[in-house]
């Protein structure tokens, strides 16, 4: 059995592992606002169910020596204008305002719930019929419905609440419907169906489990609402009729009052503020953990990050980027990057240098979380919130970036320094034409105006072989295919005429001829403007096809450094060698390639020594003991490997 | 041997809805799959390859034609009759993040499948689910976790065992591996092909990488634009593909050799340089890309596992004789770009074929004007040797020689008897 398991877990692995898989519940308790929240709640709702045993006095009973008094410790909170026991009266009143919450929270929750599942998983008809009941009630004016219910009915607190839970279910239906939408898409959905799971069960499994969360929150706002509609009709005086109390016809008692008494307003309308307060925070709370669990990624980056900041350090900390012979365009000396990781930081780029010389095309291989795009991000300094970059040194053209503040960087973006992304439409904006954009950033870049812009926008998409540029330009990105889009971006990177100009993994979401055609464009563009080109890749034949140099990085550090042909042909390092050695071209179809066991090491959990050492068959003691150093090869190449003579045995 | 899956003149319709026109995804499309062997779906985006892949796993409905899955037609199934065959029929999906509800757990989800094999005990499933997870390399401990905590490779992983649980006839894998990191890729489709020896699964593979398909499957279907455009055994598909879209993939498909890939860069342009030019000095053009064509299938062969010479030991059989008169030249000559499938005559696109043979004609008639028939055997045998010998410098200098006028610097006696054995092969 060959099947290996892919990396010992790390300590930090499973505890990250084990705070994005933990349920919902852990994810909410984790959270003080919600829980406090939660803890309010509970104290008043009990004490209001409890109102008879937990009160200090009944409702109506008067204490006529102190009237409108203030707080003292026969009375807590205080008497109102009949020496009634305001406390009492809260507590007591809560019962009718909590019940009228209910109320309208049931009644929403089961039509909402039942018309946004109904129309999200059936479709059809019964999606559209669904839909435009949702319409229809949202047209009808609320609050004039609910005035007319309580005309009608005469002071009954329930019908209002039943009708206001009408009301707002078509919001919750929407919310129901378009969460119930999302997730059928899910392709987990459909390896339901393929597992042969019934429409029902599919519904109860899978569906709810990701209606729940959004339908959670919108209820406690419903909840919220509730409570602020039943305080109005109280206070209208339209809900329970005094002397019996209820939340809202206590703050009509505390705003007669005010002119003698103004205390009374900080009790009732207090408890109306904390209910309402808590249950929005408490939906807040819902949705944060809802979405923090989906995403595996909330506290990636919390709300105390800072700008990315910039250091440089004292000396390039060894290392060994190739010595080029010719004055480079880049120079990248001991660059580290952090980022925050909750209140820590952990280095995803560690200690990297490499020289780009005028008209060199550099590739950057390697696997997922090697920090190869972290890399380009530093040099470009667009990096997430709270990233810190330290480095010796990062020249362009002469020039200290290190040194330059966000204002001054942004001379360079663009204008010296292009990029091109991987995901060519999103990188487009979808509201306005690929012409404008192209023309925005000709203005940008060049100081030209509008005529001349449009006109060298064209000169470009020419260039960049668009056929038939005047029709393409006034078509919305999404219109075009993902060639055609890369080729927009390729143009919209040549606007600011670069240098340099960065790529990251431009043809990964391109087919194969379309691919092809892309790399002859960037190597033609190469060889007419003398730019140069940093490409990063995972895909071998990519770097074959395009590059002339390549850096491999593994686990944030540069661990190959050589010229495309004999990085291919005679790999040093090990890590390297097993990359190339697992794509399957050179073996016999149908027969096991060669595989690296287990998987890279994530940020955080690298080893003190050789960082894949514990996936190399070459490792020794040595390798593990310390930092591996780049080691100079011939030819201007170098490995971070203390075995490349060893390697020179196995090869033959 | 009959067939497992056999679709037959198979059209897909997505409706548009309101202003949105209808969109025809497949179109009389024929396929089909034995039992044990994986059937490749290749095309680019927008082909149809996965609504294929959806139809056979019935998550979309066709307009017409059939599905014969094991003799019964499956494309009107519904219900409880679709349902029954989820134990015979799975699919590992593309993207390991969101195949799996993340709310559930691996036990939860991978106990999904055996919904509708016998019904057993919750310790009998367990048991299943622990030994197919310890199949794909995971231990026990992955039951109870969510999917959250493992990485793609893992998930993946996760994936086939789920798929294979119920212990399927056919598994569709539509882009399964697309997504992955380059190494854990090897390890999950050798992980595809054990199981597929152990269990004598068949595998409808599903993906736009060409090496990927080629290693994987025992046929290929090539897909554009909802039509079936060839299907075949897999080295006929990819060595010499009939259709000038399946060259078109393949020639665009990259190889890590940089050589090579300048070779083929080479021979590009100068086909572009060719094709662009209308009216100036075509033949000049095509002399070049005879050139390159001839320099690339050397660069070809060395490239290949084991360097083979036997496109050139037929003509080099009929000896010196051979080269007698203009078409025996040629027909020795048209055998170097033999050598490698990229630049046979099967992967040249119809129009520069012809003017390709011009070239080598006119160039081979000068070669017999100025007597030099029997020089060019004579390189040519060189070469065959070069390449059994694997002397690549030799090979490349001899490949560029064959319109030098001067005579070829004296090989040594071992090029002899190499050039011997090739006859006696021919």
């Amino acid at each position: 059995m060959s099947a290996v398991i892919e990396g010992a877990a790390t300590q930090e692995q499973s505890r990250r592992a084990a705070e994005r898989g933990a349920g919902f519940l852990p994810r909410l308790v984790r959270q003080p606002i919600a829980v406090a929240c939660s803890l309010i709640l509970l104290v008043v709702v009990l004490a209001c169910v409890f109102a008879e045993w937990v009160s200090p006095y009944g409702p109506l009973d008067q204490d006529l020596q102190n009237t409108a008094a203030g707080p003292s410790a026969s009375h807590l909170l205080g008497t109102d204008q009949l020496g009634r026991d305001i406390l009492s009266r809260l507590l007591h009143g809560g019962q009718v305002t909590l019940l009228g919450i209910v109320q309208a929270v049931v009644v929403c929750a089961v039509i909402g719930l039942f018309l946004g599942l109904t129309a999200g998983t059936l479709g059809g008809w019964v999606e559209t019929v669904a839909m435009r009941l949702c319409d229809l009630l949202l047209a009808v004016p609320g609050l004039v419905m609910l005035l007319v219910i309580l005309g009608i009915y005469g002071n009954n607190e329930a019908a209002a609440m039943i009708t206001l839970g009408v009301i707002m279910a078509p919001t919750l239906a929407r919310v129901v419907y378009s969460a119930t939408i999302a997730v059928r898409e899910e392709l987990y959905v459909a390896s339901a169906r393929v597992a042969g799971l019934t429409s029902f069960q599919i519904m109860r499994r899978h569906i709810l489990s990701g209606v729940t969360g959004p339908a959670l929150t919108q209820i406690s706002i419903v909840a919220a609402v509730a409570c602020i509609a039943e305080a109005g009709i109280g206070y209208l005086g339209l809900g329970v009729a005094p002397p019996a109390p209820s939340w809202g016809n206590l703050v009509t008692d505390a705003q007669n009052m005010m002119p003698i008494s103004a205390w009374m307003l900080v009790p009732t309308g207090g408890i109306i503020a904390v209910v309402t307060l808590s249950l929005t925070l408490l939906g807040n709370g819902i949705r944060d953990a809802y979405m923090g669990r989906s995403s595996g990624s909330s506290k990636a980056f919390s709300w105390r990050a800072l700008a990315v900041t910039v250091s440089q350090a004292a000396s390039p900390a060894g290392g060994g980027a190739a010595p080029l012979g010719q004055e480079s365009i880049l120079s990248v000396k001991g660059m580290t990057i952090r980022l925050p990781r909750g209140s820590s930081e952990v280095t995803v780029v560690d200690d990297v240098n490499f020289d780009v010389a005028p008209g060199e095309a550099v590739a950057i291989v390697g696997e997922s979380g090697c920090g190869k795009s972290m890399t380009i991000s530093g040099v470009l300094r667009v990096l997430p919130m709270g990233a810190h970059v330290a480095a010796a040194s990062i020249a362009f053209k002469g020039a200290e970036l290190t040194s330059l503040s966000e204002h001054e960087m942004n001379a360079y973006r663009g204008t010296g320094i292009g990029f091109i992304s991987q995901e060519p439409i999103s990188s487009l904006n979808p509201a306005f034409t690929v012409g404008h954009q192209l023309e925005e950033a000709v203005r940008l870049h060049r100081g030209v105006g509008k005529g001349e812009a449009r006109q060298i926008a064209r000169e470009l998409m020419v260039r960049v072989r668009l056929p038939e540029p005047d029709a393409v330009a006034k078509k919305y990105p999404h219109e075009l295919s993902g060639g055609m889009a890369q080729r927009i971006a390729i143009a919209r990177a040549l606007a600011g005429e670069p240098e340099l100009l960065i790529a990251d993994e431009p043809t990964t979401a391109l087919d194969v001829s379309v691919q092809c055609e892309i790399l002859d464009l960037l190597r033609d563009l190469r060889e007419q403007t003398g730019m140069a080109l940093i490409l990063v890749t995972h895909d071998w034949g990519v770097v074959a096809e395009a590059c002339d140099r390549a850096l491999v990085m593994y686990a944030g550090q540069v661990v190959e450094s050589a010229d495309v042909r004999s990085i291919i042909a005679h790999p040093a390092h090990p890590y390297t060698r097993a990359l190339l050695q697992s794509s399957s071209v050179g073996i016999a179809p149908r027969q096991l390639l060669p595989v690296i066991a287990g998987t890279v090491p994530v940020p955080g959990s690298w080893p003190h020594g050789c960082r894949f050492a514990s996936r190399c068959e070459l490792a020794e003691d040595a390798c593990r003991t310390g930092p591996i150093p780049m080691v100079t090869l011939d030819e201007g190449s170098a490995a971070r490997c203390i075995r490349t003579d060893v390697d020179e045995l196995v090869r033959t | 041997m009959s067939s497992l899956l056999e679709v037959r003149d198979l059209t897909v319709m997505y409706r548009g809805r309101g202003r949105r026109k209808d969109k025809v995804a497949l179109e009389g499309v024929s396929v089909s799959l034995n039992e044990g062997e994986t059937l490749g779906l290749v095309g680019e985006s927008g082909s149809g390859k996965s609504t294929l892949g959806n139809t056979v796993l019935g998550l979309v409905k066709p307009e017409r034609g059939t599905i014969r899955f094991d003799g019964s037609d499956i494309a009107g199934f519904t219900g409880a009759a679709r349902r029954k065959l989820s134990t015979q029929i799975q699919a590992v999906f593309q993207d390991p993040y969101t195949s799996f509800n993340p709310h559930r757990t691996i036990e939860q989800s991978m106990g999904e499948t055996l919904a509708n094999s016998p019904p057993m005990s919750r310790g009998e499933t367990r048991a299943r689910v622990v030994a197919m997870l310890d199949r794909v390399g995971l231990d026990s401990s992955a039951l109870s976790k969510f999917p959250a905590q493992f990485s793609g490779g893992q998930r993946q992983r996760i994936s086939i065992a789920r798929a294979l649980l119920p212990e399927p006839r056919l598994v569709v894998c539509d882009e399964s591996v697309s997504a992955l990191d380059l190494s854990v890729q090897a390890q999950i489709l050798n992980l595809l092909l054990e199981l597929q020896r152990e269990r004598g699964v068949a595998y409808l593979f599903i993906t736009h990488d060409l090496s990927v398909v080629r290693h994987m499957s025992t046929r290929i279907a090539v897909l554009e634009h909802g039509k079936l455009i060839e299907q075949g055994d897999a080295a006929g598909v990819t060595d010499e593909p009939s259709q000038p879209y399946t060259r078109r993939l393949i020639s665009a498909s990259l190889s890590a050799d940089s050589e090579l890939q300048r070779d083929r860069r080479s021979t590009r342009r100068a086909m572009t340089r060719l094709a662009a030019d209308a009216t100036g000095d075509r033949s000049k053009r095509a002399d070049e890309v005879l050139r390159t064509l001839e320099h690339q299938a050397v660069t070809e062969v060395f490239a290949q596992p084991v360097p083979q010479s036997r496109a050139l030991a037929l003509p080099l059989s009929r000896g010196i004789a051979g080269v007698a008169d203009v078409d025996g030249v040629t027909a020795l000559r048209a055998a170097v770009l033999e050598l490698a499938p990229r630049t046979a005559e099967a992967m040249t696109p119809a129009a520069m074929l012809t003017l390709v043979q011009e070239a080598r004609a006119r160039k081979c008639s000068a070669l017999i004007s100025r007597g030099q028939a029997g020089v060019l055997y004579g390189r040519i045998r060189d070469l065959a040797v070069a390449i059994e010998t694997g002397d690549r410098a030799r090979a490349l200098e001899l490949v560029g020689s064959f319109d030098e006028p001067l005579e070829p610097r004296p090989r040594s006696n071992g090029a002899r008897a190499g050039a011997h054995t090739i006859e006696s092969q021919g």
